[in-house]
């Protein structure tokens, strides 16, 4: 499948998502849990998206992955084609989440080669060898061994599971991955290590990535754009640089303020070495 | 870093029974069970035993460690000469292989339901599907063989689906409640999004993550199941004569009582036994199957 | 002076495979006045120590002490239940999530009230009327709520994580303890709302005179707020010291790998440039390792560090390396 390299890969144009609650005589009650959205992504490009707990974020990464059920109006557009009018088998290509739950994301009854294996059986034609390969560099290159390949769920602990889901995600090499905020809530050091995964995603890859983000250190690092959304709408949407040194609206001043807060403590780190080629990653479990 | 050893990746039937073996009276109960059951069903594969040959001249032999038993006959005979051993085993034969049929019937009808309504999106329908089966829940299990006997003739396999027909609704309760559990979570959406087909989903990950709850349901409808049988052949209304059947078989022997006790006593013993090793059983695996993922360690 | 001494604290884990160890021969200490921070990996046992200070662990640890004093009250002689009565007057705790540790049933009126202790129950007759609703409207003025009505009506399911953790500061208040032990508590909320819950703390901690443990995986975020750091990796204390010698010199290879978790936020750092973060994740307490736990994760470790774990030196400050930094 040859796709044209059109510069707008993801565009979404008036997005309003709602739940009907009930009817009022011929009007339906609705909902709205997020209005009028739009961005644009080019290929390539990450999108961070931040805001408080019930802002809509999951929410819009659940529509873009088309598994929440609630009707939405206005326009998601992939490559400039309607994102209804694609077959499944390749949109789900193009597009992939990572769950961030570990305790629901995955199948508790089917090993973790099985996992990693079904969605390329489904979606495709690879030979078996070619799976098996696939399967194991995806899961060097996120953090298990190859004793885990053949374990149950259940003997994972729960931050293998979250590199599961990730390789779950990445085992059909999508161009857009989503990251929903479980990443977030992990502690500093591992939170480095998902973060230098993304970074070489991008970097070696193309890949884009939408992340929900509230630490601004992370969008400066990791993003191009940012949209930030405030009870379902959007209060800012464009590149990092502008927005951090020169906010404009009034909750991205408060956000970009609040962030050297008179507790923290600011460490120039010396310069890092990228995540080597070849992934020999010194794992411990 | 050196470890000292990585643990052994057990298979999930090791860790069932290392689990399983820890309470002494989940094992006894397994014990008694598979002994009943190759006794009643290998046995007579090998020796010829017949419970239907009728010898006037032998009836109301005791048992043949009382005065005036005999060898051939070894736990007598009941008032039409048949000898009893050979009805016992007959019998329970009949009784447990009937039982499980209707269990498993009602099972198979029950889980087939549950899902449908379970994976169902649209609330009205599934509800009306689901409690509509509740009409059989008001109605005790011999109310339902009444019915059905009437209908039907009174015979055992019409027995069984008439318990078969009283054990339905709970399948379908319990089943439903277990899938509406699983449906929520993610990985269900994860694999539907990724291109498995609805029979996919359901074998591949609904099933087998609510087996549990599923086998925990069966052995106890399995023992409510041969209590049911014994109670409607006790009434009459199950194995006509010839056929043994130990509820039958124990209505006999209560005419009989005063004249040789043990054809009375033997059969009652019989159920109890096998109900107490069945509901045990059940109970043990429950105990196991619900311990939760945590301990699994 | 101190608040708390404990010495030679180990806590194992019971499992059907038998006595699993998860720490040893810890010392602990907190003074007066003061905000001590335990920061730690997920899983390095921090929740488990606080746990084990407050008496509210669970039964399935065992815990076992040379000597607690609480205060200059020895209470290394008494068994659980009163160590737990005994310390539920003057200990305080703020857990995770803030939301769920409100009864979810109850509204926030009803709560606080519950919890107010009968020694606050004022002595003279004409105070003693409603005092228990004035007592909560004043504790949640001073938390900061404005508008008490609203939040004392509603139920704790209605309220936002920072409100609910507002409220479980003033119950907090409310029993005037001595110590206050705050488990990550705003770990899951923006920055916005965190530093709210920091100066919360900070200012309780100056004019209420409570001490504070604070536990946290991050050393960015809070570092400043406390003036005695431990470092907690596998279950053991690898460093300890205050705040600025651990900045500015640390010693332990640990607590240089969470410095370098802190990002760059200057103008000088390369946008997109790499984080420093070693792979791997944290050894599991049921298959301890030969050797220091660190192990090859360590930037600076050697063929020792995988044949017999370190010894606890304290020379510059306390730590336990074998081949410490900047000593």
């Amino acid at each position: 499948m040859a796709y044209t390299i059109t510069p707008k890969f993801l565009q979404v144009k008036n997005l309003s998502v709602f739940f009907s609650t009930g009817r009022y005589f011929f009007l339906q009650k609705k909902r709205y849990a997020l209005s009028d959205i739009s961005f644009t992504l080019k290929q390539g490009e990450t999108l961070a998206i931040c805001g408080d707990a019930g802002s809509g974020k999951s929410t819009l990464l659940q529509i873009l992955n088309d598994s929440n059920a609630a009707s939405y109006e206005g326009e998601i557009l992939l490559y400039e084609k309607n994102i209804r009018d694609y077959d499944r088998r390749d949109r789900v290509s193009i597009i992939r989440m990572m769950y961030p739950d570990p305790d629901t994301a995955l199948n508790p009854h089917i090993r973790v080669y099985k996992i990693l294996e079904m969605p390329l059986s489904m979606n495709t034609g690879l030979s078996p060898r070619e799976i098996k390969k696939r399967i194991s560099v995806t899961a060097e290159y996120v953090g298990l061994r190859e004793e885990h390949l053949n374990c149950y769920l259940h003997m994972l602990t729960d931050i293998q599971k979250l590199r599961l889901s990730l390789a779950r995600a990445l085992v059909l090499r999508p161009q857009a991955l989503l990251v929903d905020s479980s990443v977030e809530k992990l502690d500093a050091v591992l939170r480095m290590d998902f973060y230098n995964m993304f970074l070489d995603l991008q970097k070696r890859y193309r890949m884009s990535l939408i992340i929900c983000l509230n630490d601004l250190c992370a969008i400066k690092h990791l993003a191009d754009k940012v949209l930030i959304l405030d009870h379902g709408k959007a209060e800012e949407f464009g590149r990092v640089e502008p927005m951090i040194y020169s906010p404009r609206s009034d909750l991205t001043r408060r956000i970009v303020q609040s962030y050297n807060h008179e507790y923290r403590c600011v460490h120039s780190a010396a310069p890092a070495v990228a995540r080597p080629l070849g992934v020999i990653t010194k794992n411990s479990d | 870093m050196k470890y000292q050893n990585y643990d052994k990746v057990l298979s999930d039937r090791q860790i069932f029974w290392h689990f399983y073996k820890k309470s002494t009276a989940d094992v006894i109960g397994l014990i008694v069970l598979f002994l009943i059951l190759t006794v009643i069903f290998v046995i007579p594969y090998f020796v010829n035993m017949d419970p239907y040959t009728q010898d006037i001249t032998k009836r109301l032999l005791p048992p043949s460690w009382v005065d005036g038993g005999e060898l051939r006959h070894f736990l007598g005979t009941d008032e039409f000469g048949r000898d009893f051993l050979s009805r016992l085993l007959h019998g329970g034969a009949n009784t447990i292989s009937y039982a499980f049929l209707a269990t498993i019937s009602a099972a198979v009808a029950g889980i087939a339901l549950g899902i449908m309504t379970g994976i169902d999106r649209h609330h009205v329908r599934s509800s009306l599907v689901r409690h509509s089966f509740d009409i059989i829940f008001a109605a005790p299990s011999i109310l339902i063989v009444f019915v059905v006997v009437s209908i039907l003739s009174p015979t055992l396999p019409h027995t069984a689906l008439a318990i078969a027909i009283s054990l339905l609704p709970r399948f379908i309760h319990t089943t439903y409640n277990a899938v509406k559990h699983e449906i929520v979570k993610d990985y269900i959406k994860a694999n539907n999004l990724d291109g498995s087909s609805y029979l996919r989903l359901t074998m591949e990950c609904i099933v087998p993550n609510i087996l549990s709850v599923i086998t925990i349901n069966f052995w106890e409808a399995f023992a409510v199941a041969v209590l049911d049988i014994s109670a409607i052949g006790y009434l009459g209304l199950g194995a006509q004569a010839p056929e043994p059947e130990w509820g039958s078989m124990l209505i006999s022997g209560m005419d009989l009582i005063y004249i040789g006790n043990s054809k009375a006593i033997i059969p009652g013993i019989a159920i109890g036994i096998t109900i107490a090793a069945i509901s045990q059983v059940g109970h043990g695996i429950g105990r196991v199957l619900t311990m939760g993922e945590k301990k699994w360690l | 002076m101190a608040l708390i001494e404990i010495k030679n604290l180990s806590i194992s884990l019971k499992t059907p495979n038998g006595l699993v160890p998860i720490c040893k021969n810890l010392d602990f200490s907190v003074n007066e006045g003061e905000i001590v921070g335990l920061i730690g990996t997920s899983g390095a046992g921090k929740t488990l120590i606080c746990k084990a200070i407050a008496g509210i662990h669970s039964r399935d640890l065992e815990i076992s002490f040379d000597r607690y004093r609480f205060d200059n009250i020895d209470i290394t002689g008494k068994d659980l239940p009163q160590r737990r009565k005994f310390l539920s007057e003057r200990v305080a705790i703020m857990l995770q999530n803030g939301t769920r540790s409100l009864d979810p049933l109850m509204t926030i009126r009803e709560q606080m009230t519950e919890n107010l202790p009968n020694s606050a129950r004022p002595r003279k007759l004409w105070k003693r009327f409603f005092w228990k609703k004035r007592e909560i409207d004043i504790l949640l003025h001073k938390v900061g709520f404005k508008d008490t009505k609203a939040i004392l009506n509603a139920y704790p399911g209605e309220l936002s994580d920072v409100q609910c953790q507002k409220v479980n500061i003033a119950m907090a208040l409310g029993r005037k303890p001595r110590l206050l032990i705050a488990d990550d508590p705003v770990s899951t909320m923006t920055a916005l709302s965190q530093l709210q819950i920091l100066r919360l703390i900070d200012s309780l901690n100056q004019n209420n005179h409570v001490s504070v443990i604070y536990v946290s995986n991050d050393l960015g975020q809070i570092a400043r707020l406390m003036d005695r750091i431990n470092m907690i990796y596998y279950g053991e204390i690898v460093e300890q010291g205050p705040t600025e010698q651990i900045l500015k010199n640390p010693h332990h290879p640990f607590t240089k790998i969470m410095l370098d978790a802190i990002p760059d936020m200057g103008a000088g750092s390369r946008r997109k440039s790499f984080f420093k973060a070693p792979g791997g994740d944290h050894p599991d307490f049921q298959h301890p390792p030969v050797g220091c736990p660190l192990g090859s994760r360590c930037p600076c470790a050697d063929r020792e560090c995988n044949i017999k774990p370190p010894q606890t030196r304290v020379k510059n400050g306390f730590y336990c390396c074998h081949f410490p930094l900047n000593t």
